[in-house]
């Protein structure tokens, strides 16, 4: 197909689980790129403005909460889907996450790579609304 | 020595005295026994008034302990009456609800005025709303307590607190006004939230590298990361389980761990019940499958927009735990029914999920729901399981308003049921 792939932004400092992220989401026909923290997450998320942004929490520089409210407050950025990868599992860090506009929060240990592609690719259908 | 000694003078002139007449001497004689009389009935009023006089200061004296051990009761107490004007206050009420100036008497000046001109009582619940404690104990004349209150002070700033609300009855059980005995809570919820603190950072740092395990061997056992032998392949699937096992040991730690510190409310949210049992179904299947058993899910039509009042992941946790001890003690070539339908009560939705497994022995039926129990049988049939599963359940459902029970026959199989409120849709 002619279709150029959608692109992916990856947030994560952890290069164990990035890797696996990358290969997978590359296999799957996305086009894929990384950031290590918060502040090369917010630049590339302006340079690049994928389609889709997978974002830890718990990152160097400004964590995961910082960088959804500062693509809040920029109209130019508050369009990008974002759904949240995180080990914090509880709920006030879920509902926070929400309020701040993450499309799908993922507890990453509780979820197979099946169900992430899954739920990426729901992301990505070309009809569905931002919420 | 020669003595002069003075004599009376034969000379001295003495007033003639009036001769004395009998009735003169009787009349004489009575007034003396009357004097007697009266001297003796001041006697026996003045030993009377020394007497009282001693009741009363031994009553004054055992007020003034009594009011000394109020006063030094380690915790804060306040008694009001039914105006709302407070009657005492000892030291520890006053110092928190001034903590600025109050010296060892210093509440002194607070009795008579109206106690909501210094504080008003709330409940971390929903700390905005105060409590009518007054109007309480007036209703029903029961005592009350929060052990997770907040004391709010007119002169700004706030307490966690436990406190109870008792009335105060006088002999004739008349109602007079209601006590509150406060104990200040700062450090024990400090406390609190530096476990939950620990416990969420302990949670997500086991779980960082079990992600990456998990999907690293997801890659393998998919081919996504190239071909491998069958033995190979075989030794991944035994890590890959032992991996979704520890995964499951944390959450079933974190969630036993976090019951205890309660959710606030205000942040639930209507959660979709079919949509998680729908998760949970596709999450377990490969394991069912594996084990040679069929999951059947039976929802009813109007089903698909049902929801609970719940948070995030709970509801996923209460189906979870359900369907995955219904695989787990399942033989093989046998099939797990799960059945969400409409409650005989209305508005309330009824989950059921039944297995022909190993059942539950009959002497053990009351332990099921307690932390860290696992039946006798279950432990010969699979040795690992953390025995909180179902604790977990039963709290989660309780929480969202609603009841868990089973019936369970031993050999036979097990059917578990929850029933829980629907929230009405506007």
């Amino acid at each position: 197909m002619g279709d150029t792939p959608r692109r992916i932004l990856i947030i994560e400092d952890d290069e164990f689980i990035s890797d696996v992220y990358q290969k997978k989401l590359a296999l799957e026909g996305y086009s894929v790129d990384l950031a290590r923290d918060g502040e090369e997450a917010l630049r590339k998320i302006r340079e690049q403005k994928p389609d889709l942004v997978l974002l830890d929490i718990m990152i160097p520089l400004k964590d995961g909460f910082q960088v959804l409210s500062d693509m809040r407050n920029d109209s130019s950025l508050s369009d990008i889907r974002v759904m949240v990868m995180s080990n914090l599992s509880q709920g006030k860090d879920i509902a926070r996450a929400k309020e701040l506009g993450a499309v799908d929060y993922i507890v990453k240990s509780n979820v197979g790579l099946p169900e992430i592609v899954a739920r990426v690719r729901r992301q990505l259908l070309p009809e569905s609304p931002k919420k | 020595m020669a003595s002069v000694v003075a004599k009376p003078s034969q000379g001295v002139l003495r007033p003639e005295l009036a001769p004395v007449s009998p009735e003169y001497v009787r009349d004489l004689e009575k007034k003396v026994r009357q004097l007697e009389d009266t001297e003796k009935a001041i006697l026996n009023v003045l030993e009377d008034a020394r007497i009282l006089e001693d009741q009363l200061r031994r009553q004054t004296e055992e007020r003034e302990s009594i009011l000394r051990f109020l006063r030094s009761i380690g915790d804060g107490v306040v008694a009001i009456d039914l105006g709302g004007n407070i009657l005492f206050i000892n030291e520890t009420a006053g110092r928190l609800l001034r903590p600025e100036g109050c010296s060892s008497d210093g509440c002194e000046d607070m009795k008579g005025s109206r106690c909501n001109e210094f504080f008003s009582l709330a409940s971390e619940k929903s700390p905005d709303v105060s409590v009518d404690f007054l109007e309480r104990i007036v209703e029903n004349g029961k005592s009350f307590e929060d052990t997770r209150g907040i004391l709010v002070r007119k002169g700004g700033g706030q307490v966690p607190v436990a406190y109870s609300v008792g009335p105060i009855r006088s002999g004739d059980a008349r109602l007079l006004g209601c006590m509150i005995v406060l104990k200040d809570m700062t450090e024990e919820r400090e406390v609190d939230s530096a476990k939950d603190r620990f416990l969420s950072v302990a949670a997500h740092q086991l779980r960082t590298p079990l992600s990456g395990m998990r999907w690293n061997m997801e890659m393998i056992l998919s081919g996504d990361s190239g071909e491998s032998s069958p033995e190979v392949k075989q030794s991944v699937e035994r890590i890959h389980e032992n991996t979704l096992r520890m995964i499951g040991l944390i959450n079933d730690l974190l969630n036993v761990a976090l019951l205890d510190a309660g959710q606030d409310p205000s942040t639930a949210e209507p959660i979709g019940i079919s949509g998680e049992i729908a998760s949970v179904f596709e999450e377990l299947k490969p394991l069912a499958e594996k084990s040679r058993i069929t999951l059947e899910y039976v929802a009813a039509k109007d089903s698909a927009d049902w929801s609970v009042l719940s948070f995030p992941r709970r509801l996923y946790e209460v189906c979870e735990n359900l369907i995955h001890n219904a695989v787990k003690y399942s033989r093989p070539d046998s099939s797990v029914v799960i059945r969400l339908e409409a409650a005989e009560k209305k508005g309330w939705c009824r989950l059921s999920v039944s297995d022909t497994g190993i059942g539950i022995p009959k002497s053990e039926r009351e332990r099921v729901f307690g932390k860290f129990f696992r039946a006798s049988n279950a432990l010969r049939w699979k040795t690992e399981g953390s025995g909180l599963g179902l604790a977990v359940v039963k709290n989660f459902v309780e929480e969202m308003g609603g009841q868990v029970s089973f019936e369970s026959e031993e050999g036979k199989g097990t059917t578990f049921v929850v029933e829980i409120p629907l929230v009405v849709r506007k």
